[in-house]
């Protein structure tokens, strides 16, 4: 897993990150504030702003999910690698209800942009919930230390 | 898989802290091994051993019931 260190960004890339987040998320909230239904938000092709909620998503949730931890050992790499194969059966099991069901032309008109924030997302989501357990687990083992 | 290195670690006087720093890595990677929830890599158990000044054998029992 060195080999992997050398591609990852610097730890505080997350903050950045989470700020390009926050500001898609300002984005949407004001758009949905302006009466635009939850719908749209699928329907973008023609909306450049709706677009853009995508973009900077997708850009907060990569520096996120590519930067490393304060400290980057061999647990946190085992952690990213669980994290990866939980994002893929996911993202497995999202295809396959598409294909196998009669939403497949739905999935054809499915915007890649938003397919790439789920799979961000899912791993951020997994990988973030697998190191608080850890430090929960430890905090519970202090008392034998 | 069982393992020694919480009794070591006491019998050094050492705390998870001062283990994990002096190996490079965090402490809850020097707990997850202790608590036998994470096998460590070859070179993490090695230098394990190294530290402890015993085979990775010795650290790290491997039971029967695991070979199959």
């Amino acid at each position: 897993m060195k080999s992997l260190k050398v591609i990852f960004l610097p730890w505080y890339f997350k903050i950045i990150g989470a700020i390009f987040f926050l500001l898609s998320l300002t984005k949407l909230i004001l758009k949905l504030n302006s009466g635009v239904s939850i719908l749209y938000f699928l329907e973008f092709d023609t909306d450049i702003s709706i677009y853009s909620i995508y973009a900077i998503a997708v850009l907060g949730f990569f520096l996120i999910a590519f930067s490393k931890e304060r400290l980057e050992d061999e647990l946190v790499s085992h952690l990213r690698k669980k994290s990866l194969l939980i994002t893929t059966i996911f993202h497995s099991l999202f295809f396959f209800v598409f294909t196998f069901t009669s939403l497949t032309i739905q999935l054809i008109n499915f915007p890649a942009i938003i397919l790439m924030n789920t799979l961000f997302f899912i791993y951020i989501i997994s990988f973030h919930i697998q190191i608080f357990l850890e430090s929960i687990k430890n905090k519970n083992n202090e008392n034998f230390d | 898989m069982r393992n020694f290195v919480r009794d070591e670690r006491k019998r050094r006087k050492l705390k998870q802290e001062e283990l994990a720093a002096i190996l490079k890595v965090s402490r809850q990677t020097i707990n997850a091994i202790e608590t036998g929830r994470y096998l460590p890599s070859l070179p993490l158990a090695l230098r394990l051993s190294m530290f402890f000044d015993m085979t990775v054998n010795e650290l790290f029992i491997f039971e029967k019931h695991e070979q199959s």
